[in-house]
């Protein structure tokens, strides 16, 4: 039976989010992407749409037991050196958000929301927050300006988005736990605890 | 205030209590409370000064106190512990020993209602404590974003289902005594084993709905653990590729090799023609319109261009060698004052000291630009090896 099934008729939306390197997550506010979500989880869909993607060379990955979506490309022509620098980027913000929940005894993760002010309250009196902050963002002057810019980041990275723009809330969602994936693949080989040189 | 007149207060306004219990979830205002009180507004300043009532604006609430032992009371639900548990088969066995002792008829009645009531309490009891856990819990993972109060919250509610846990098995050990064996058979009474058989299944359901609770107690604590991990993780990273030693003691350049995720790509560009049929097609027309249209604006609309950067050196030279000599006044001096140009031009006190040279090169300016109204005499003179056409302002 589900041989002769039809991709479903957000396959294109779909296609147009994923190739942009977004991600499509359970929790999104965003009605569109909410329908999106539901389009690939529903039946037997997802198995459906890996086929229907993959022979054009895209894999669809379930990320976190269906929590969010996103496309990988085998024939990628990406420099490692480029993908390092990525990687890097990320976890200096990943770093960042996850001292920030730590000094507010948080757990930084998805469904968490949040204003630029809470973070910029925090750093105020979070010294080692500030200075991780000055690293992360390094143009533009004023701290709260640095906030803003690494939301924005965010936004466009689809790991946050608006949630109530009349209080500046941002909503933290499922996406978010790629950055968690990727720091649990990564094996530390040095038994050594302490590395500073 | 004794509890005398506080009890009487109570009693002369049960009423508006009684709505206000009521309706303790919803704000009520002053004026709907005032006809209960003959609209006695004294009565109810008094309410107020003796914080029985509480004014809020212009709604009155009861007093979160008397509300919340109104609460309790008609509830009657009683918190499981381990207290609960002894107190309660103590006061059983106890019941059920003069029960068998007792040989007034109406007595043991009495005692036999007084023991069924006390099960089926026990049945309410458990449930309504297993929910309130359960409600407990997934508040505070749901609400409660503070990992500290967290883990005291679920210890706290672990601690409360081992002791429903342990209510449990002492009841069910009790029913298989032969002590109360003995009892069943004595009273030998349809409702109490009616009764014994509903505890039971509360018993189940609550056995069921705990083993559930305690492996969530257990997930959320696993969770945080995990997350204390990942944390602690995330910073040793941190630290390593802050020192530039991330590719020697991590498997970061293998993980990455293998992940393919286009998270790491700029985005897909998909280029394609556009297909004859849909550009002979009205939408296409549009289309096509659309795009002629803005060729069109493109067209009449002059992009400026934009000059390279100008050197500070060239600003500082041009500042020193500019001259601002207005030709045109010169012209109309020299016009009505008569003469020779060139002597004009030499003898002329402009702003600036000028150069000879610069004077020369003045002098075939105005010779040129005003030929047609100056008269040339024909003649030359020589001065410092130049020579020059005598011009004079008119004829």
């Amino acid at each position: 039976m589900e041989n002769t099934k039809t991709p479903p008729i957000e396959t294109q939306e779909i296609f147009e989010i994923l190739t942009k390197g977004y991600f499509i997550s359970i929790d999104s506010e965003r009605q569109e992407i909410q329908k999106l979500h539901r389009a690939i989880s529903e039946e037997n869909n997802y198995e459906l749409l890996y086929d229907y993607f993959n022979r054009i060379g895209f894999q669809l990955i379930n990320g976190n037991d269906n929590s969010f979506y996103y496309f990988a490309k085998q024939d990628t022509n990406k420099k490692l050196e480029d993908k390092l620098k990525t990687a890097y980027k990320w976890i200096d913000i990943y770093d960042f958000l996850m001292s920030y929940g730590e000094s507010i005894n948080e757990y930084f993760s998805a469904g968490k929301i949040f204003t630029p002010d809470n973070i910029f309250t925090t750093c105020k009196v979070n010294t080692e927050l500030m200075e991780k902050l000055n690293k992360l963002v390094k143009n533009s002057s004023l701290p709260y300006d640095k906030i803003i810019k690494l939301i924005d980041d965010l936004v466009k990275a689809t790991f946050v988005e608006e949630y109530n723009i009349y209080n500046k809330e941002y909503k933290v969602v499922a996406a978010f736990g790629y950055l968690e994936q990727l720091i649990k693949t990564i094996d530390i080989t040095t038994s050594d605890e302490d590395t500073t040189s | 205030m004794t509890i005398n007149e506080f009890i009487e207060i109570l009693y002369k306004n049960r009423q508006v209590i009684e709505t206000l219990f009521q309706r303790r979830q919803k704000s009520v205002y002053i004026e709907q409370l005032l006809p209960l009180m003959n609209y006695d507004n004294e009565k109810m300043d008094f309410l107020v000064e003796n914080e029985i009532l509480i004014k809020i604006g212009n709604t009155i609430v009861i007093n979160d106190i008397i509300k919340d032992f109104f609460e309790k009371f008609t509830n009657a639900t009683e918190e499981i512990n381990n207290e609960y548990t002894e107190g309660l088969l103590k006061d059983l066995k106890a019941k059920i020993e003069i029960f068998n002792e007792q040989r007034s008829l109406d007595k043991k009645d009495e005692y036999l209602l007084k023991i069924k009531t006390d099960l089926r309490k026990i049945g309410q009891n458990i449930h309504s404590n297993v929910s309130q856990i359960r409600k407990n819990i997934y508040d505070a993972y749901i609400t409660e974003k503070n990992i500290k109060i967290r883990k005291i919250i679920l210890d706290e509610n672990d601690r409360k289902a081992h002791q429903i846990e342990n209510l449990i098995h002492t009841i069910q050990e009790f029913i298989k005594s032969n002590e109360w064996e003995f009892f069943r058979k004595n009273a030998d009474d349809n409702t109490l084993e009616y009764i014994v058989t509903n505890l039971f299944k509360s018993i189940n359901v609550a056995w069921r709905n705990l083993t559930d609770i305690i492996q969530k107690i257990i997930d959320f604590h696993n969770q945080i653990r995990l997350q204390t991990e990942t944390f602690k993780k995330l910073q040793r990273i941190k630290q390593l590729k802050d020192n530039g030693t991330i590719k020697e003691y991590t498997n970061i350049e293998n993980v990455l090799l293998k992940e393919n995720a286009l998270f790491y790509n700029e985005q897909q560009r998909f280029n394609y023609n556009i297909s004859i049929p849909f550009l002979q097609s009205d939408e296409g027309y549009y289309i096509i319109a659309k795009v002629k249209e803005k060729i069109k604006e493109s067209a009449t609309t002059i992009k400026p261009k934009i000059a390279g950067e100008v050197s500070e050196l060239s600003i500082e030279k041009q500042q020193q060698n500019k001259l601002s000599i207005n030709l045109y006044k010169l012209k109309l001096q020299f016009a009505s004052g008569g003469g020779e140009l060139f002597n004009f031009i030499e003898n002329y006190e402009f702003e600036q000291d000028l150069s000879f040279d610069e004077k020369v090169t003045l002098f075939c300016k105005i010779a040129s630009l005003y030929n047609t109204e100056f008269y040339h005499t024909g003649e030359y003179k020589l001065v410092n090896n130049i020579e020059y056409a005598v011009i004079q302002a008119n004829k």
